[in-house]
C-alpha cells in the first residue's frame, strides 16, 4: 500500500476517533443535560464490557456466551459491600476481583479444549447463576435516599470514563504485550504454537482473568450508576449479547472495533427503544445475524476488505474454501 | 477423454499449477511422476473438481470439469483413490463398498461389481464386517481401491497408491491395478512416488516440477531416458 | 424411594436424549452447533400447544405435523443461515455458528414473547395427571407416553441411518465429508436434509416439553443447555450416544436432586459437567 493512501486511511480513522474523544468528553466541561450523560454513561460501560468480551473472542478465540455471569458478580459485589460501608471505588475493584475468581470456575476445564466447550461452559454457568439469584434475590431493592442525596449523574459519568480509560490502556496493553502476539499466535493457527512449546491454555486463562475483571468492574460501575440492587436483571442474557453484539459489529479482534460497535449497538437500541419497543430485541438480532453472515470480521474489517477489493487487479483464485459446501 | 488445456491452479495466493496441458485418451495408463510438492496431486484434486483452476480448460468426455459440482463429475465417471485414511472408518468393509456405489448408474450393477471385487481383493470378503477403521494399512488401500471401483468409473485417478505400504504390497497392489485395467476399459490416471513400478505399468507419463508439466512422453521412452533416471531412480526404485 | 428416583431417572433420561439427539446429529454431521436447537423445540411446543388450544388435537396426534413443521424449517435455516457458513475456513465455523446460532435464538425467544408472551401455558388431557406403577415405583402417564415415543425415534432413525442410502449417505458425510463426495455425494443437498431432519427432532422433543412439563418462551435455553452437557457426555460428534448418554445424566440427576432439592436441578447438570471436562473430556464413549 503506498504512503499516501496509508496516510489517507489514517488520516480518516484518526479524524473519526478525534470526533469521538469530542463527543465524549464534552460532558466533562459542558452541560448537555441528562439524557445526553446517561447515553454516554451506557456507552462507555458498554466499551468496557464488549472489550472484555473482545479480548476473549477475538484474540482468544474463545467466544464467551455468558459474560452476564461476570457482570453480575461484579454489581452484586458492589452492592453488597458499599451497602455496608465500603468506599466505593474499592467496593468496585472487589467486584472485578469476584468477576475474576468466577473465571476459575469454568476457566481451567474448559480452556485447554476446543473453542465449543468454553462457550458452552460460560452460557451454563451464567444460566445457572441467573437461576440461583433469582430464587434467592428475586425483588428489587431501591438504594435508600440517602445515596441518592450524593449521587449525580455527572459521579456516575466521570467514573465510567475513568473505568473506561482504564479498559482501553489494559486492553492496549495486553493486545502489545508479549501476552498479546502470543495469543495472535496462538489464534492464527493453535497447533503450531503448541509445537513451539507454547501451552495454549496457560495464556488464554490469563486474558479470561483480565477479561472476567473488566467485566466485574463494568458491574460495580453500572451498580453505582443505577443504585439499585436488581440481581435477575443484572445476570440476564442481554448483558452478554448486548457487548457480543457491539464487539461483533464493531469486528472484534481489533483494539477498535469494541468502541465503534458500542458506538452504534448503543444509538441503534436508543432508536429502536424508542420506535419499535417490543420488536427491538427482534431487530437487533437480525441485524447481529446478517453482520456474522456478510461481515463477519466486523465493520473495521469490512473497510479493510474494501480498500483491498479496490486496488486489486490479480483475479482471486476461485478454490472453494474446504469444509463442505 | 480427459482433455486439460494452460489450466492454473492456486491454493489461495500461492499458484499450484502452471498452464498444466496433457490428455488421456480411452483405456490408457497415463503415469504423473515428480518430486514431492511437485503439483500432482494438486492435479488430481483439480479435475475431480475438489479444486478450481483460474484459467485454461478441463473437458471428459466433453463435459467441462471446471464448472460442475464434485458430485456430477463423479456421476461422469471421475473416482479417485486417495491415501489409506479416506475410508469411512466407523463404517464395516461391506458399508464402506456399499456406499461406492452411490451414484444412480452404479447402485444398478451395485452386486455385479461387488463379485468382481471380492474375486480381486478376496480379503475384503472375509472382513466385510469388520469396521474400515481397524483394518491394517495395506487392507484400507484395498477397500479405497473397491470403493472407486464400485463408482463404475470411467477414468480412474490414483493418488499415491504405494505411500505408506510395504514394497512388496505396493508392488502387489500395482500388479492387481494392471489386472483390473486389462479387465475393465477405464483409463488410469497414476500419481505415483515410486516412478520406476508405476512408468513400468503405465502406457505414457508426464513429469511434473515446481508445478509445470516438464516432460512427456511414452512410459519406454521416460524409463530409458537419461534425465530421468538422474533425478528419480536415485530417491525410489 | 430409590427405585421412584431411578425410574424418573430413567425417565428423564431418555427423553434428555431425544433433546440432544437432533442437535448431535447437526453437529456431528455439519460441525455446527446450534444453540437455536431449544427455540426450535420451543416452536415445536407452541404448534403442538395451539394444535390442542384452538382445535382439541391431542398431543401425540400433533406430533406428525410438527416434524413436518420442524423439517421445513430445518430446511430453511439452512439455506438462509448455515449454507452461508461454508465459506468460513474450518477453524472459525464452530465459533461463527454458535455466535450466528445465539443470535437466532434471541430472534426466535424475543418472536416468541411478542407473539404469545411470557405466560407458562400447560396441556391438560385426560392422561395429564395420571401416575401409573411401574415395579413397585409410580410414574406420571405422561412420562411414560413420551418415553415411548422417544423409542419410536431410536427405532426409526436407526432404520433410516443404517437402512437407507441417504441415510449411510448422511453418516458418511459425518465420518468424511470429502470422501463421501467422492462417490458421488451431493454433500450440499446432505447438509440440507440432515438440517431438516434436525430440526423435525427438535420439534418432537418440544412435544414432549408440552405432554409432560410445561411451556414458556424461555424453556428454550434452559433445555439446549442440558442437551449440550449430554451432547458433551457422549462425546462431541456422537450420535449413536446420545441416548445411553442421556440415561446416565438423567438418573444422576435425579439421584443427586433427592439430596439437594429439585430447584437446584441446573446446578447438578453444571456440576456434571465440569466433572466431566476435568475428568474425561472428550466424553463417556470415544469417537
Amino acid at each position: 500500500m503506498n504512503l499516501m493512501k496509508r496516510f489517507k486511511s489514517n488520516w480518516a480513522r484518526g479524524a473519526a476517533v478525534a470526533v469521538l474523544l469530542a463527543l465524549v468528553l464534552t460532558p466533562l466541561v459542558f452541560d448537555l443535560g441528562d439524557y445526553i450523560l446517561t447515553v454516554v454513561t451506557l456507552f462507555l460501560i458498554y466499551i468496557i464490557l464488549s472489550q472484555s468480551w473482545n479480548l476473549m473472542g477475538g484474540y482468544a478465540g474463545q467466544v464467551n456466551l455468558g459474560l452476564a455471569a461476570y457482570f453480575g458478580v461484579g454489581a452484586f459485589c458492589y452492592n453488597l459491600l458499599y451497602s455496608v460501608g465500603t468506599p466505593f471505588w474499592i467496593a468496585m475493584l472487589l467486584g472485578g476481583l469476584a468477576a475474576t475468581a468466577l473465571s476459575c470456575v469454568i476457566g481451567p476445564p474448559t480452556l485447554r479444549l476446543r473453542e465449543a466447550y468454553f462457550g458452552i461452559g460460560t452460557l451454563a454457568v451464567a444460566e445457572v447463576l441467573a437461576l440461583i439469584m433469582n430464587i434467592l434475590y428475586p425483588q428489587v431493592r431501591y438504594a435508600p435516599p440517602s445515596y441518592w442525596a450524593i449521587f449525580s449523574l455527572r459521579k456516575a459519568y466521570f467514573i465510567s470514563l475513568i473505568a473506561t480509560v482504564l479498559t482501553m490502556v489494559t486492553a492496549y496493553g495486553v493486545v502489545s504485550s508479549r501476552l498479546g502476539l502470543i495469543l495472535q499466535a496462538i489464534r492464527d493457527d493453535e497447533d503450531a504454537a503448541n509445537s513451539s512449546g507454547i501451552n495454549p491454555a496457560k495464556y488464554k486463562m490469563r486474558v479470561f482473568f483480565i477479561s472476567s475483571f473488566l467485566a466485574g468492574i463494568a458491574g460495580g460501575v453500572f451498580g453505582f450508576y443505577r443504585g439499585v440492587l436488581a440481581p435477575a436483571q443484572q445476570f440476564n442474557a442481554s448483558w452478554t449479547i448486548g457487548p457480543l453484539m457491539a464487539a461483533t459489529i464493531g469486528g472484534w479482534g481489533t483494539l477498535m472495533g469494541p468502541v465503534w460497535g458500542s458506538l452504534v449497538y448503543v444509538i441503534l437500541q436508543e432508536i429502536l427503544g424508542r420506535y419499535v419497543r417490543e420488536a427491538h430485541f427482534i431487530i437487533t438480532g437480525i441485524i447481529f445475524i446478517l453482520v456474522i453472515m456478510f461481515m463477519p470480521n466486523g465493520l473495521a474489517q469490512a473497510g479493510v476488505e474494501v480498500r483491498r477489493a479496490l486496488k486489486s487487479a490479480v483475479p482471486r483464485s476461485r478454490t472453494p474454501v474446504q469444509g463442505g459446501r | 477423454m480427459l482433455e486439460i488445456d494452460a489450466v492454473d491452479v492456486y491454493y489461495g495466493d500461492l499458484q499450484a499449477l502452471y498452464q498444466i496441458t496433457l490428455t488421456v485418451k480411452d483405456r490408457e495408463i497415463v503415469a504423473i511422476i515428480g518430486s514431492n510438492g511437485a503439483g500432482k496431486s494438486t492435479l488430481l484434486r483439480t479435475i475431480c473438481g475438489l479444486l478450481r483452476p483460474t484459467s485454461g480448460s478441463m473437458r471428459f468426455n466433453g463435459l467441462d470439469l471446471a464448472k460442475e459440482p464434485v458430485h456430477r463429475i463423479v456421476e461422469a465417471g471421475v473416482s479417485m483413490v486417495q491415501e489409506e485414511k479416506k475410508v469411512f472408518r466407523e463404517m464395516s468393509v461391506l458399508e464402506n463398498l456399499e456406499m461406492g456405489a452411490f451414484t444412480g448408474t452404479a447402485r444398478k450393477v451395485k452386486d455385479l461389481t461387488m463379485r468382481y471385487i471380492y474375486e480381486v481383493f478376496p480379503v475384503l470378503k472375509i472382513r466385510g464386517s469388520q469396521k474400515a477403521g481397524t483394518l491394517s494399512g495395506g487392507e484400507q488401500q484395498m477397500v479405497l481401491v473397491g470403493r472407486a471401483l464400485m463408482t463404475k468409473p470411467k477414468l480412474l485417478l490414483i493418488d499415491e497408491l504405494s505411500l505408506g505400504l510395504s514394497p512388496l504390497l505396493a508392488q502387489t497392489l500395482l500388479k492387481t491395478i494392471t489386472r483390473i485395467h486389462q479387465e475393465t476399459d477405464m483409463s488410469i490416471m497414476l500419481v505415483e512416488q515410486n516412478v520406476r513400478k508405476a512408468l513400468e505399468i503405465s502406457d505414457r507419463g508426464y513429469v511434473i516440477e515446481n508445478g509445470r508439466i516438464v516432460a512427456c512422453d511414452t512410459a519406454q521412452t521416460l524409463l530409458n531416458s537419461e534425465g530421468i533416471k538422474d533425478a528419480y531412480f536415485g530417491i525410489s526404485s | 424411594m430409590f427405585a421412584q428416583a431411578l425410574a424418573y431417572g430413567i425417565i428423564l433420561g431418555i427423553f434428555y436424549g431425544l433433546v440432544t439427539i437432533g442437535l448431535a446429529l447437526l453437529f456431528g454431521v455439519m460441525k455446527y452447533l446450534n444453540l437455536a436447537h431449544g427455540s426450535f423445540m420451543m416452536l415445536g411446543g407452541y404448534i403442538c400447544f395451539w394444535m390442542f388450544a384452538l382445535w382439541g388435537v391431542d398431543p401425540m396426534l400433533s406430533i406428525p405435523v410438527v416434524m413436518i413443521a420442524g423439517f421445513v424449517l430445518g430446511l430453511l435455516l439452512y439455506q438462509l443461515l448455515f449454507k452461508s457458513l461454508s465459506k468460513v475456513p474450518e477453524g472459525r465455523r464452530m465459533n461463527s455458528s454458535m455466535l450466528m446460532t445465539f443470535g437466532l435464538l434471541m430472534v426466535l425467544d424475543n418472536t416468541a414473547i411478542a407473539l404469545w408472551h411470557t405466560d407458562i401455558r400447560t396441556v391438560n388431557t385426560s392422561y395429564s395427571g395420571r401416575m401409573i406403577d411401574l415395579i413397585g415405583a409410580k410414574v406420571p402417564l405422561t412420562g411414560v407416553m413420551v418415553t415411548m415415543i422417544a423409542v419410536l425415534v431410536i427405532i426409526a432413525l436407526h432404520l433410516f441411518l443404517y437402512g437407507t442410502y441417504l441415510g449411510k449417505s448422511i453418516r458418511a458425510t459425518a465420518q468424511d465429508w470429502e470422501a463421501a463426495n467422492l462417490v458421488g455425494v451431493n454433500i450440499n443437498f446432505t447438509y440440507l436434509i440432515c438440517c431438516g431432519i434436525s430440526i423435525a427432532l427438535a420439534g418432537v422433543a418440544g412435544t414432549g416439553i408440552v405432554i409432560v412439563y410445561s411451556l414458556s418462551p424461555d424453556v428454550g435455553l434452559r433445555w439446549v443447555l442440558f442437551a449440550m452437557v449430554v451432547l458433551v457426555l457422549a462425546g462431541m460428534g456422537n450420535i449413536k450416544e446420545v441416548f445411553l448418554a442421556g440415561l446416565i445424566m438423567g438418573v444422576l440427576e435425579q439421584l443427586s436432586a433427592v439430596f439437594l432439592g429439585g430447584q437446584f436441578r441446573g446446578v447438578a447438570s453444571l456440576a456434571i459437567f465440569v466433572l466431566i471436562l476435568v475428568l474425561r473430556p472428550e466424553g463417556l464413549f470415544r469417537r
